[in-house]
């Protein structure tokens, strides 16, 4: 589902990691893991076409991604820090790809609170973003990008912040979910029994480059 | 649901019984110099005689009429043309970056008779006394709001929300409509409002670019009071502007209050990484320092243009002390009057400026009003500070007219709300710690104050007498009504010599505008040398 192949990136005359490459089967979820500074965040950032690459090829499927913009390439990305928007309620923030997509009101009102029910936040859609707690905003960043049915999904140390039990259940949550749902998944976490619970495959991103 | 935040322990100042001593120098001198020559304003113009024969004269119309739409259309005109400037420098690390953001500043510091000098000289003459070249004026003097305003708000908005816009679908076009412009909004909204402001109570530039047929209400008032000699209709037109201006005051904060905090943590602009966006912020970046650049150069080549060639003539005349275009005495004198007049002010907005930022900042609610008394000058034009100043104090003990003092006393009401809106910030944000720390070491009030707080307070008052002494350089508005013949300013004198014909004469005026220019540029790197941005402690 996901090729990364043969790539690289700099910023400016440090080159971050180069000839990286990995490939994700469909409804994979792999988890990437590595030291700081390592370019996990940005191998994730080049793939979802928010980094430019200085060489090598991106492919959803058998589509060549490398050259579309990050808003073309159908791959979706949760922040290490939400990134919501917040001048928009709860609703608004997980419509907003529906509303590019132009999905007819009612059927976008629906979709959303399906979405929002399923990461287990019925009747949150009118709630402005300062009004989360820091699990509930998580939630909603995760419904926000799954609602838009991405081909891949990238997870940025996605529950970074959380601790103890909260930390448990969201990863309990998130895992059940992209599983019923068979999403294509590359997760970056430093913290090795998150990765083991999550994903089907650990990789250390050091272990890509050839 | 998130924990709200602890509130503030207030802290009580150990210095409120000071207070209200404090508030005394700063409110007499407003009582007596504002708020007095305005109830003289009111009680001129509430007649029903004076502004029944206003409102159905139409002069009065049509330059009320003027007055809106220009400022409407240059508000517009600058949004638009300081947007990708204001972009790059919110957006983008760059080498230069600080440079151009200097010089974007200075059209907005230099007097409004120099901007307008330096468009007479650089458009052409079927353009002169034109709406084109107010309009292009106010939009070359406005671009600084801009920036300053929009673009503080800009480069703190994460970069990583529009990253998020972006893997969720939403293009460039589309992420700009709507996630920055609604970000923007409140900013938008802010600076549109000065810009309005500033632009509807334009004097300096509607006298040098206007021409007779094109007046705003400020010019308007001017010319009633000066050369018709009715008071009574420049008082009742002041009136109706400060209602206006009250009304947009009003509007502004309305508007701008309840606004989403967005972005709470600044962000650090990027580096441009491709080559598109090297060629936009490198293109916008030299486009905008050549527009910016180009009058105040205009300006000194003009100073050495005359009909036969380049030439140093004016210079000479200027430094050679000739009387020159009618006047009684020679323009240099206008350059030492000036300076006299900056000292003055500089002292007189230094003093006052300093008891009422001392006030407000260690007094409780007793001397909150202080605070909404120091603005009051912003919110009256500097032309209706003037007219009341003039009708004011023109017979008896109080006949202060003819007194050189008038000039620096109306310059530092203009700089007042400056001077205290600098030092305000420094001394509300001395930690209350630190004083506690000195009175554990045995210092008394007055030692904690000396030793502390002064110390800490001296540069930002050196600064905004800086501020205050480079507002009186400039000023325009209320020096038209207060300064004669034999005490012309530097403005003024500019001025006076535009308005005569003969290109040696003419280029005189700009040697004083270069030397203004230079002055006000000394002035303000004096002030950025100085800048306070941190209390060291």
């Amino acid at each position: 589902m996901l090729t990364v192949d043969d790539v690289a990136v700099e910023f400016g005359s440090k080159r971050i990691f180069d000839h990286l490459s990995m490939k994700l089967g469909s409804g994979e979820l792999v988890s990437l893991v590595g030291p700081s500074g390592s370019g996990k965040t940005t191998l994730l950032r080049a793939i979802a076409g928010l980094q430019p690459l200085a060489s090598g090829q991106i492919y959803v499927g058998e589509r060549n991604v490398t050259d579309l913009p990050t808003y073309r390439r159908g791959i979706g990305m949760v922040f290490q820090d939400n990134q919501l928007f917040s001048h928009l309620s709860v609703f608004e923030n997980v419509a907003y790809s529906l509303r590019i997509k132009h999905i007819p009101r009612e059927i976008r009102e629906q979709l959303v609170a399906d979405m929002l029910k399923v990461v287990g936040l019925a009747g949150f859609d009118k709630r402005t973003t300062m009004q989360l707690s820091g699990g509930e905003a998580k939630r909603v960043a995760v419904a926000r990008s799954l609602v838009a049915e991405p081909s891949v999904l990238l997870l940025d140390e996605p529950l970074s912040g959380l601790d103890g039990e909260l930390h448990a259940r969201l990863l309990l949550d998130l895992s059940v979910l992209l599983r019923q749902r068979g999403t294509t998944v590359v997760h970056v976490t430093h913290d090795l029994e998150e990765a083991r619970e999550l994903s089907d495959r650990i990789v250390d991103i050091r272990l890509l480059s050839q | 649901m998130s924990n709200p935040l602890p509130s503030p322990i207030t802290v009580r100042s150990p210095y409120r019984a000071a207070a209200p001593a404090l508030a005394i120098l700063p409110t007499l001198a407003i009582a007596l110099f504002v708020l007095w020559p305005l109830v003289n304003i009111f009680s001129r113009a509430l007649s029903w005689s004076v502004i029944a024969r206003l409102a159905f004269n139409p002069t009065i119309r049509q330059v009320l009429w003027f007055s809106t739409w220009q400022a409407l259309a240059s508000t517009t005109i600058t949004l638009v043309v300081a947007f990708p400037a204001t972009y790059v420098l919110a957006r983008f690390r760059f080498p230069g970056k600080r440079m151009l953001l200097a010089l974007v500043t200075i059209p907005f510091v230099l007097p409004t008779v120099v901007v307008g000098a330096a468009f007479l000289a650089l458009l052409p003459n079927s353009l002169h006394r034109s709406i084109v070249a107010i309009l292009i004026a106010h939009t070359y003097f406005n671009i600084a709001v801009v920036v300053r305003i929009v673009g503080r708000r800009w480069e703190q908005v994460s970069p990583l929300i529009n990253d998020a816009a972006s893997t969720l679908g939403g293009s460039p076009l589309r992420i700009f409509r709507t996630l920055t412009l609604p970000t923007l909004s409140t900013a938008i909204r802010s600076a549109s409002a000065v810009i309005f402001l500033l632009c509807f109570t334009s004097y300096g530039i509607i006298r040098v670019l206007g021409g007779p047929a094109r007046a705003t209400l400020e010019v308007e008032i001017y010319s009633r009071a000066v050369q018709l000699g009715d008071f009574a209709g420049a008082a009742a037109l002041s009136l109706f502007q400060l209602v206006v201006l009250g009304l947009a005051m009003w509007w502004w904060i309305r508007s701008t209050r309840g606004s989403h905090d967005l972005a709470r943590i600044q962000m650090h602009a990027a580096v441009p990484q491709t080559l598109r966006q090297r060629i936009v912020v490198y293109g916008i970046s030299a486009t905008t320092a050549i527009v910016v650049a180009a009058p105040l150069a205009t300006v000194f080549i003009r100073s050495i243009s005359t009909s036969t060639g380049v030439s140093l003539d004016a210079w000479r005349l200027v430094f050679g002390n000739h009387v020159t275009g009618l006047g009684t005495r020679p323009p240099l004198a206008a350059f030492w009057t000036s300076l006299q007049y900056a000292i003055a002010t500089a002292v007189i907005a230094g003093v006052i400026g300093l008891a009422a930022a001392a006030a407000i900042a260690y007094g409780d609610r007793s001397t909150r009003p202080v605070e909404g008394l120091v603005m009051l000058p912003l919110a009256t034009s500097a032309v209706t500070l003037g007219l009341g100043l003039l009708i004011t104090f023109d017979s008896g003990i109080t006949d202060l007219r003819a007194r050189w003092i008038m000039v620096p006393i109306a310059h530092s009401l203009v700089a007042l709300p400056v001077v205290v809106r600098t030092m305000l910030p420094v001394i509300r944000s001395i930690p209350q710690s630190v004083r506690d720390a000195s009175a554990t070491l045995g210092a008394s009030k007055w030692q904690m104050w000396l030793t502390i707080d002064r110390s800490l307070i001296a540069r930002a008052w050196v600064t905004s007498l800086a501020f205050a002494g480079a507002i009186s350089l400039g000023e325009f508005g209320a020096s038209s009504f207060l300064t004669r013949r034999n005490s012309a300013t530097l403005p003024t004198e500019i001025a006076r010599l535009l308005g005569r014909p003969g290109d040696l004469v003419q280029a005189q005026a700009y040697v004083l505008a270069s030397l203004l220019i230079v002055f006000i540029a000394v002035s303000l790197l004096a002030v950025d040398g100085l800048r306070p941005d941190r209390v060291a402690v």
